[in-house]
């Protein structure tokens, strides 16, 4: 192990994790927000708009999201130019806001398909109570509905933003400079390829778990009505007992 | 950048030259596919193992292969492992970039696969297993002519969406230099001095789309044949 390139060039890695982490957060609110309009036109099967949708849908989740960065990031500014014929503002924009623009759709298609399936198991009859009690739509989907389904959604939003996390390091192959690509390039001066893959792994590693437990905290506060309130942590005492029970 | 007119009627043209390295793509698609099931049976067994040892090395592989980036799996493995063998002594430089990266797909979908073959075993009743030894089967027998066929049916719909997800995966073959697909896209972009990208870009996504569309239409029919006249647990 090369001790000292590791010394010199893990805070030069480190330096970038914010755009790293600026770019799963930003993407991930972008991707909630445009996930949830998703699934809100396709629940009213407008006419034209909803073929549209699932053709969209379809694609973002069918093809690799590197091609889709090499698709947004060379069609973008040409149907910009195209518009605009004069601005000069277009070749300027930075590489940044493609791939926050393609991870964001990419991850609202399949947010999409989340919501859907978290408003379906919402029951029916929540909704008809709330109208019962003269709520209006939008009070009975912000008081009643949304509450449940978040919960519902919840475990899977989570997977879905580990995976988003991952799935920045690909904007480095369309010249994003974030942590994988600042890794990549210390490791071609030296050859220290070891040494930098494995700084970047635990880097992804530790993020991943930090973020993994965040969210599971923030599940289990979510979803404490579920099961009557926080839950008291149990005892030592009565783990045991119930693991005796369990064996028998 | 190129500021050529963008032109539409080429990408067929392009998709057809793509299209010649797709066998490279199917190739290391079924290749990982198979070993890939393999890895994951295995931790999925070590997964229900009696031994706490042999369940927390299994788990630990399924939670480092779920936090590591693909690409950065994919440079680990390739770049950075040859060079630890090199200092313990082993020279890996004659190992095939191909089958090197059949088996880094194969690590990298592993963890999906027996997380899939888990929890579908889980999801058949015990009662099923029981009522097999009871009538005098052996275990194997049990798992073979009960359990498992039972299993495959919850897994089939999750085990076409984990093969879509391998198939984009091994659209990263190309940062070793891989001609498969995005391997090729490439190439033809450098040939034509890269003035039509996003033609050619537009081709290959065209490329994928219709295959895991196919493949989405081919899993919903096969699990449409697969339960039919199954009680639908929902």
């Amino acid at each position: 192990m090369n001790l000292k390139y590791i010394i010199k060039s893990f805070p030069q890695i480190l330096s970038y994790l914010p755009v790293t982490l600026m770019l799963a957060f930003v993407s991930e609110v972008f991707a909630l927000v445009v996930g949830l309009v998703f699934s809100v036109l396709k629940r009213k099967r407008i006419p034209v708009v909803s073929q549209i949708l699932a053709v969209c849908i379809s694609y973002f989740r069918a093809v690799p999201t590197l091609v889709q960065l090499f698709v947004a990031f060379y069609a973008i500014p040409r149907v910009l130019t195209s518009l605009f014929p004069d601005s000069a503002v277009i070749a300027n924009i930075p590489n940044v806001v493609y791939a926050i623009l393609t991870l964001g759709l990419n991850h609202a298609s399949y947010a999409s398909e989340i919501f859907r399936a978290a408003f379906d198991s919402v029951d029916a009859g929540q909704t008809e109570a709330a109208y019962s009690l003269n709520m209006t739509r939008w009070q009975a989907l912000r008081h009643i509905i949304l509450p449940q389904a978040f919960v519902v959604a919840l475990p899977n939003l989570t997977s879905l933003f580990l995976g988003l996390i991952q799935e920045t390091s690909l904007a480095s192959i369309v010249g994003v400079r974030e942590i994988t690509m600042t890794g990549i390039q210390l490791a071609d001066i030296g050859y220290d390829f070891l040494e930098s893959y494995i700084m970047l792994t635990l880097i992804y590693e530790v993020l991943s778990f930090i973020i993994g437990r965040a969210m599971r905290l923030i599940e289990s506060r979510v979803g404490s009505f579920r099961r009557g309130g926080l839950e008291k942590p149990k005892s030592r005492f009565l783990r045991l007992r119930e693991k005796q029970a369990d064996a028998v | 950048m190129s500021n050529q007119p963008f032109k539409a009627g080429l990408i067929p043209e392009y998709v057809i030259k793509i299209l010649g390295a797709f066998p490279t793509t199917l190739i290391l698609a079924v290749a990982a596919l198979i070993i890939g099931i393999a890895i994951g049976a295995c931790l999925a067994a070590a997964s229900f193992s009696t031994k706490k040892p042999v369940r927390v090395i299994a788990s630990g592989y399924i939670h480092f292969i779920r936090g590591i980036p693909p690409l950065v799996l994919i440079y680990l493995l390739y770049l950075g492992f040859p060079q630890l063998m090199k200092r313990l002594g082993v020279d890996m430089s004659a190992v095939d970039k191909k089958a090197y990266m059949i088996v880094i797909f194969a690590i990298a979908i592993s963890a999906g696969f027996s997380e899939m073959m888990r929890s579908s075993f889980l999801a058949i009743d015990k009662g099923q297993t029981e009522a097999a030894l009871s009538i005098g089967m052996t275990k194997l027998q049990a798992f073979r002519r009960i359990v498992f066929p039972q299993a495959f049916g919850v897994a089939l719909p999750s085990l076409g969406n984990n093969i879509i997800m391998l198939i984009k995966l091994t659209s990263l073959g190309f940062v070793i230099g891989i001609v498969d697909l995005m391997g090729k896209a490439r190439i033809i972009i450098t040939i034509g001095y890269r003035t039509r990208m996003l033609e050619v870009y537009l081709a290959l996504a065209v490329i994928y789309w219709a295959m895991c569309f196919l493949l989405e239409r081919l899993n919903k029919h096969l699990v449409r044949v697969y339960t039919k006249g199954k009680k639908q647990t929902q």
